[in-house]
């Protein structure tokens, strides 16, 4: 598997690394025009280039991990390069999984890059005031996430499933569109299609959450308390809407865990089936 | 007769249509066999099926005794009809492969083969011309000691100078103990190195048995019965299998 793994690496670590270098040196100088007298015209204009190419480059990025990592995938596993990895001797199960780890690893680095560039900013933006990030704001923000332990966990576990599932999505995509015999433009209506397949996932992981138990926020006292739901919940990141008339927010169902763990394993299988039996490579 | 491959009954559909209908075949261990037919025959497809690219198909398919799966593919040695190597890869990148998934390959050999050909191992796949880039994904191949080779189409597409050094290549480097399935249908190219030929026809088997056999048989070249059978559909030719 490693081996594996090494090759997944190697292959794609170029596009990534460049796009996050590019996103910290856009963090940096604004960061550093943001320290500069913004009453000046020429500082104004620089500033606003600079924050908009940051904005630009942070919406692009995840754009970017999603046509990389389609890609990336369709070239080995449904390309002429899938001749060379289904004749290598690797059992189906190592190569499903190293593409998602791959791809999973590279969806971590975005998200850091993401975070570590909004610190650049922050950081230098406040270095002048004795509050500043070191000083103030991210003791602040360490002190309350240990306040809601449970919340922290299971919000991490969301962003982790839900990258997973979107994963498992891009390659049940390819995967039917290959066993289709859909050879042009198979990477460009994955894109379009992912998102479709992903909502009605998410909406059958909604339905059985109807009455559901998790893990809440009190917004009176503060702090995790487990709390059960009725109602129709949509899942996103971090939180589970509607919000309720209660002073409980519900941010962690088990329903929900239940049915994104289903949704992923259950896509597993049949990309695993697709590839055994309607494997049609180009 | 020891056999490396055991083919019985082996029928694939694609839809409606078989591209391989009830085919059975007893391959001998150690000999070259041609697998010859027309484009669409079926070749591809039985490749891939011994390649264990495809998978679903109906009847027993046994290579060295086992089916087709991670077992066989160590011991396999594939050349599909496409260049498989990723453009972005070096020629070293291709051979760190070969020598990091596959125990039989022989990393020396290639490098040493690539060498003589006179191919730098630093280019880039995609910088390769179209013949280079066939000549590495021979040396892949050839730098294995597989038990079974099987080339799908080698010499389509090259001009008749490489085809000779293409054969050339094969014979001289291949295992000895090893198989060789060298699909085609540039018979005349190919018949002097044969030991077995292995004739299809819309995906059945029409002839298997030696060269030397099917020219007393038939009293014609492998050249003249693949005109005959294919050219006219006279299949008649090959009354005496």
């Amino acid at each position: 598997m490693h081996k594996l793994l090494k090759y997944d690496f190697k292959s794609s670590y170029r596009e990534f690394l460049i796009i996050s270098l590019i996103v910290i040196v856009l963090a940096t100088i604004v960061g550093f025009t943001s320290l500069l007298n913004i009453d000046n015209f020429v500082v104004t204009i620089i500033f606003s280039v600079f924050i908009t190419l940051y904005t630009l480059m942070l919406a692009a990025i995840f754009v970017l991990w999603i046509i990389f990592t389609i890609s990336s995938i369709n070239k080995k596993l449904f390309t002429k390069e899938g001749y060379l990895t289904f004749s290598t001797p690797i059992s189906l199960d190592k190569l499903i999984i190293s593409k998602v780890i791959v791809n999973f690893v590279w969806f971590i680095e975005v998200l850091a890059t993401i975070v570590l560039s909004f610190l650049i900013i922050m950081g230098i933006g406040t270095i002048k005031y004795s509050n500043n990030l070191f000083t103030y704001i991210l003791p602040e923000i360490f002190s309350f996430l240990a306040k809601i332990p449970l919340i922290t966990f299971t919000s991490v576990l969301k962003v982790i499933l839900w990258a997973l599932a979107i994963l498992m999505t891009f390659i049940f995509t390819l995967a039917v569109l290959s066993s289709l015999h859909v050879r042009k433009a198979r990477v460009v209506i994955t894109i379009f299609v992912y998102s479709t397949i992903f909502s009605i996932g998410s909406l059958l992981i909604s339905a059985i959450s109807i009455y559901s138990f998790g893990i809440g926020f009190d917004m009176v006292n503060g702090g995790d308390v487990f709390t059960a739901q009725l109602g129709f919940l949509y899942p996103v990141i971090g939180i589970l809407l509607p919000f309720k008339e209660t002073t409980i927010l519900q941010y962690f169902s088990f329903n929900y865990l239940i049915g994104m763990i289903g949704y992923i394993v259950g896509l597993y299988f049949i990309i695993r089936f697709l590839l055994k039996k309607k494997l049609e490579l180009d | 007769m020891d056999e490396i491959i055991t083919i019985e009954n082996l029928t694939k559909k694609f839809g409606k249509n078989a591209a391989i209908d009830n085919l059975s075949v007893h391959i001998p261990r150690g000999k070259i066999i041609g697998l010859l037919g027309p484009n669409g025959s079926g070749k591809t497809t039985l490749l891939k099926i011994l390649a264990n690219l495809l998978m679903q198909y109906d009847g027993e398919v046994l290579i060295n005794g086992l089916k087709p799966g991670i077992e066989t593919k160590k011991i396999v040695a594939y050349l599909p009809d496409c260049n498989f190597l990723a453009d972005d890869l070096t020629v070293m990148d291709a051979i760190n492969y070969f020598n990091d998934f596959f125990e039989d390959f022989e990393k020396d050999k290639a490098c040493d083969l690539l060498a003589r050909l006179g191919i730098n191992l630093k280019s880039r796949i995609g910088t390769l011309s179209k013949g280079t880039k066939e000549k590495v994904h021979l040396v892949l191949i050839l730098s294995r000691n597989a038990q079974l080779y099987i080339f799908d189409e080698p010499i389509a597409g090259v001009d008749p100078a490489a085809r000779d050094l293409i054969f050339r290549l094969i014979l001289e480097n291949y295992n000895k103990n090893g198989t060789i399935i060298l699909a085609t249908h540039l018979i005349l190219e190919a018949q002097n190195i044969l030991d077995y030929a292995m004739f299809i026809n819309g995906g059945r088997l029409a002839i298997f048995d030696t060269v030397e056999n099917i020219k007393n048989n038939t009293g014609k070249t492998l050249d003249e019965l693949f005109r005959e059978m294919y050219r006219y559909g006279d299949v008649s030719v090959c009354t005496n299998y």
